[in-house]
């Protein structure tokens, strides 16, 4: 099946615009939007059928941590009294995107989709709540969300999540292949696979989806945090930034040893943004195998980065430190950044000669830059997102890999329990299917020219 | 004529309660009919008798009135997805499931080591003996007149067929037309470099039809298929060979097959081995497959011998069976030996193969090309876009198989039927039956080689299972008039009784004393509390037969029932191990049909969607997709387009 039918589901999305605000509204609808949200709620301060058109003061948290995310006010509209004539919950959060992507992501676990672009309004009119010389309009605000998707910066990212989960789902695809063989063809034509194999071959799947939703792109950043790396040449300043930005922002956790004993990890909220420091071992040409391994230790944290802070420091001259340092950002996203620029600058620190530009120039001891730092920080994240439809593709594709995850699984249970290839194969044609909503590819074909390519089938 | 013809275990000599051998040369009193079907193939076969049964003139044309429900491949029915679609053909009214009962050798069911959704029946059969029983039913079905000549176009007037032409009877009138016209049309058999036109051995090909289609504006296209030598019986050495035979507990194909007890006569297994493969190889430059000579896509489910040894060059053996054509026939099937190689390579290469060594063949095989119109120019009734009132089914829409041409001459057969009557189409939908993933599966997708059903193309197999295909349908087979009274009201019956069965389970429980005193020996570890039966029942180890006598204490009627009908005592156990997986399977239709019943008419105008993607736009307009289901599954529409139609239907909606 190509496409997924999508209509009687509930949808879930921000119907205010992205990013920093005093408030924000995330706007449920469908008919499970209420059991939905209430797994959220505190029993006590739960939404009933009776809450139409009534705010309500209460708190949403995690329901498998607990942890409070925010205190919402929501205003219920039982069918057919809402915009999209189903039953429709308003939640006014506050701003900030974390907040917003943990209402986003909750609702999506506890069973609401992402809705497509122009849904809310596409509903509205499929219900008759809005007339025919609207209908056009909303036609077009579909299509146009579609195009406004294929924005560079989307699309780059796209691509690479696109071609990861094409190959992923090119491994369920053998996968099924084994499984169907089985039971499309007699037991003279095909050897069965052990069940060991297929449990194996499973578990792969999901060790590679568990590697998709840990790495990619803005989903990530706003669930996990974005990861920013302090890096540059030693005694450029690294730690005291890292300490002063602590200073400025509000530290969310303190101090958590980093992955090895070079880096330190803090995480701040920046605007709105989860932000997780990295002070790096410094680089430089180093001589001794112990820095080595330290310096080996940045490179990939740059290569793994969301942003990259990088210091220079004006009160030496630029060395070929700094320039090879340079040549390893290139195609990273990163911020120059001169530091101590309390001091004067040295006659022989000369970037711009090197093609180098510093973006802005702080100082620890004076505080200088370090709030424009902070909203640079938070604009270049920003970047990642193209506006609405960023966030919600995103969202929307991490609810396609989870869903995945989940129907993995459930296969790999059927698996162990030697259910029948029948069995596994119900979750994972959904598994296939979840992730053929990325790539846009689901064709039962596929398996078939994947058994034929595989076996010798016909008697 | 059903059940007159049935096969002797003692003897295995087919016996006819009538006489069948009367041919019919029709005087022809009439040259108007309701309906023509052009064709007395598999698909031919259930197209006439469908619609003759539903109060039709039902005229068959075909080249050769003795050829009636030939099979010109191997002598089997069913097998893996096959034998689910006999088995709702039967539920349907439909005659092949009947007529493989009375003619079959052997009976087996499939896949028996797997799970019970996927066990699928298939008999081997006396493939003359099927013939003569098709023949005789046709021939007394008091609608059907047996025309015997070759059509070479079909008659049209404002885009509506209105009859055929043919070679001697000039123009015979119909109101419909169905186009069963096999591997007939342009038929081209190659052995070897050496090629003649024809449609099966010994038979004239069709010529000038697809001349007077492409006219009409059909597109077409050609595919291959082949067929193995044929072997005279007496020249094999079958202690060298493996008997292998069908089930001791043969179970019929047919919901209305009583007192079933079929012959168990054996297929012999032997092997093909290096030698076997190196001669195959020297001979492929006179292969027509591999010199270029066939343009036709041949089936890759079913590829030849020499395509089995290049592709899969690492096996030095491949596995042959040796059928039984028929009984007290001289002719032996080589399955797993399908060529188009030259005769004498053909032989050569065969008698390396044990058992073989002496064997003479009877005749080589061959591999034929043939004009298939691609199916996406159909509507799910098999009536095309173009003409209407005319209709293509079987082979030549791009299957292959008898069981796939069968099911699709009875949806065409249904549907003229239902038209000329002012009746609603007949429409069985993808999560109802195999028959209805077949025909989404080509008016939706079409095909661009030789289209075989498979189980994998169900996507809600749990549920659409051989022995569950008369709950399924039967309901409406027996609303057309096709479906005897009998079998549906034991459907009904079927179904109330595993309902029932399944909520007195739930409602039942037994102490852990009596658990571990009734189930002790079956069950790993003694029970420590009490369970329903339900629960007891989803235990792997447990089966239903080993809880009925505890549970017939509570429920006698129920068990009485049940032991009365083993066939529902599957089913209750089916429902009960699997519940989660039904119940999902459940959901999964439940979504699928909201965008099934969303209807999309016939005239509906894509290119006022102004916003629509330009393939989608052409997609669409090309398919005419009949619900925003089957807009769906067209390859290449996108989520948005989808939107756009469903918001330009409503609009739609309005303006009408």
């Amino acid at each position: 099946m190509a496409v997924e039918p999508r209509d009687d589901d509930t949808i879930v999305a921000l119907s205010t615009p992205p990013g920093l605000g005093g408030l924000a509204v995330v706007r449920l609808s469908g008919s499970e939007s209420v059991s939905i949200l209430n797994k959220l709620l505190p029993p006590n301060k739960r939404i009933s059928s009776k809450s139409h058109g009534r705010a309500l003061v209460t708190t949403i948290s995690d329901p498998s941590t607990g942890e409070t995310i925010d205190e919402v006010v929501l205003t219920f509209f039982k069918a057919p009294h809402s915009y999209t004539t189903e039953d429709l919950v308003e939640i006014s959060c506050h701003g900030g995107e974390y907040v917003q992507g943990q209402i986003l992501k909750l609702s999506t676990a506890a069973g609401a989709r992402i809705a497509d672009p122009g849904e809310f309004t596409k509903r509205a009119f499929l219900g008759g709540r809005i007339d025919l010389s609207q209908a056009e309009a909303v036609a077009d605000l579909i299509s146009a969300k579609v195009k406004s998707a294929h924005r560079f910066s989307i699309l780059q990212m796209q691509g690479a999540l696109k071609e990861r989960t094409s190959f992923l789902r090119s491994k369920i695809v053998e996968l099924s292949a084994l499984i169907e063989a089985e039971l499309d063809f007699s037991d003279d034509e095909i050897v069965p696979t052990p069940k060991e194999v297929i449990a194996e071959k499973i578990n792969q799947v999901l060790a590679g989806i568990q590697l998709i939703t840990d790495n990619y792109g803005y989903g990530k950043i706003v669930r996990n945090g974005a990861i920013v790396p302090i890096i540059g040449k030693p005694n450029v300043g690294k730690s005291s930034l890292l300490n002063s930005l602590l200073a400025e922002e509000r530290a969310i956790v303190t101090e958590t040893p980093g992955t090895t004993r070079d880096s330190i990890e803090c995480s701040v909220d920046v605007d709105g943004f989860l932000v997780r420091l990295i002070d790096t071992a410094g680089i430089r040409n180093a001589g001794e195998s112990v820095e080595k391994l330290g310096i080996e230790k940045t490179f990939e944290q740059i290569q793994s980065a969301d942003l990259i802070l990088w210091l220079l420091d004006r009160s030496s001259p630029l060395g070929e430190d700094d320039l090879y340092i340079h040549t390893e950002l290139k195609n990273r996203e990163y911020i120059t950044i001169e530091s101590k620029s309390d001091l004067p600058r040295h006659k022989s620190f000369d970037p711009e000669k090197q093609n180098i530009t510093p973006d802005l120039a702080i100082s620890n001891p004076t505080g200088e830059g370090l709030h424009e730092l902070s909203i640079l920080i938070s604009s270049r994240l920003r970047k990642y997102d193209a506006g609405e439809d960023a966030i919600i593709t995103n969202a929307r594709q991490a609810a396609a890999l989870s869903k995945s995850e989940k129907s993995l699984k459930m296969a790999l249970e059927s698996t162990i329990n030697n259910v029948g290839n029948e069995f596994i194969s119900v979750d994972i044609r959904d598994a296939m299917n979840y992730l053929g909503e990325i790539t846009g590819e689901i064709t039962t074909d596929d398996v078939l020219n994947e058994i034929f390519g595989r076996f010798c089938i016909g008697k | 004529m059903p059940n007159t013809a049935a096969v002797s275990r003692e003897t295995g000599q087919l016996r006819f309660a009538n006489q069948l051998h009367q041919c019919y040369y029709c005087v022809i009193m009439t040259e108007s009919y309701d309906i023509i079907v052009v064709g007395a193939g598999h698909a031919g076969i259930e197209a006439a008798l469908s619609s003759a049964r539903m109060g039709n003139s039902v005229a068959i044309i075909t080249m050769d009135t003795g050829a009636i429900g030939r099979m010109s491949c191997n002598p089997a029915i069913g097998g893996l997805a096959k034998g689910h679609l006999v088995r709702e053909i039967d539920a349907l009214g439909g005659e092949m499931g009947k007529a493989a009962d009375a003619t079959g050798i052997q009976f087996k069911m499939l896949n028996r080591s797997k799970g019970r959704a996927v066990w699928s029946p298939r008999c081997q059969s006396d493939k003359y003996a099927y013939a003569e029983y098709m023949s005789a039913v046709v021939n007394s079905e008091k609608n059907i007149t047996l025309i015997r000549d070759s059509v070479v176009g079909v008659s049209v007037a404002s885009k509506k067929a209105n009859g055929v032409h043919t070679t001697n009877h000039g123009t015979i009138s119909a109101k419909s037309v169905i186009l069963t016209c096999g591997t007939f049309l342009n038929g081209l058999m190659h052995t070897g470099l050496k090629s003649t036109s024809g449609g099966r051995v010994g038979e004239e090909k069709a010529g000038g039809l697809t001349d007077n289609l492409t006219g009409l504006g059909f597109i077409t296209g050609r595919l291959k298929t082949g067929t193995p030598p044929r072997l005279k019986k007496d020249t094999i050495n079958f202690d060298l060979t493996e008997p292998q035979y069908g089930d001791e507990e043969p179970r019929p194909f047919s919901f209305s097959t009583k007192n079933f007890n079929p012959p168990n006569i054996p297929a012999y297994i032997t092997h093909t081995n290096v030698k076997t493969h190196e001669i195959i190889e020297s001979g492929l430059d006179k292969s027509p497959m591999f010199t270029g000579l066939i343009e036709g896509i041949g089936p890759r489910y079913c590829p030849s011998i020499e395509d089995k040894i290049i592709r899969f060059s690492d096996r030095s053996s491949h596995q042959l069976y040796l059928e039984i054509e028929g009984i007290g026939k001289d002719e032996i099937y080589v399955n797993g030996f399908s060529t188009s190689l030259p005769e004498d390579v053909q032989t050569e290469a065969i008698r390396t193969v044990p058992g073989l060594e002496e064997a003479v063949l009877t005749r080589p095989g061959y591999a034929v090309e043939y004009d298939y119109f691609p199916p996406h120019q159909l509507y799910h009734t098999m009536e095309t876009k173009l003409v209407k009132n005319l209709y293509f089914a079987g082979q030549i829409n791009g299957t292959s198989g008898y069981e796939e041409a069968a099911a699709q001459g009875l949806v065409a057969g249904i549907n003229a039927a239902l038209k000329l009557a002012g009746r609603d189409k007949f429409h069985t939908n993808r999560a109802e039956s195999y028959i209805g993933v077949l025909v989404d599966d080509l008016v939706t997708k079409g095909t661009t080689e030789p289209y075989r059903m498979f189980t994998s193309r169900a996507e809600y197999r749990i549920l659409l299972r051989h022995d569950n295909a008369d709950i399924r349908l039967s309901e409406k087979g027996y609303n057309l008039g096709l479906t005897p009274k009998k079998i549906y009201d034991r459907a009904l019956i079927k179904k109330s009784l595993v309902e029932e069965a399944v909520i007195a389970l739930r409602k039942t429980s037994l102490s852990a004393k009596k658990i571990n005193e009734q189930l002790g020996h079956i069950i790993g570890r003694p029970a420590n509390k009490p369970s329903s039966f339900l629960q007891l029942l989803r235990r792997p180890e447990i089966k239903l037969l080993d809880i009925l006598p505890a549970f017939e204490t509570t429920f006698p009627a129920i068990v009485k029932k049940i032991y009365a009908d083993p066939e529902s005592a599957e089913q209750v156990e089916l429902e009960v191990k699997y519940e989660g997986y039904i119940k999902r399977q459940n959901d999964q239709v439940a979504r699928f049909l909201k965008m099934e019943y969303k209807n999309i008419p016939s005239a509906f105008d894509y290119s006022s969607i102004r916003s629509l993607s330009a393939e989608g736009r052409q997609k669409l307009s090309a398919m005419k997709p009949d619900s925003l289901g089957q807009a769906s599954r067209i390859s290449g529409i996108t989520p948005s387009d989808l939107s756009l139609v469903a918001i330009a239907l409503r609009a739609y909606d309005f303006k009408v």
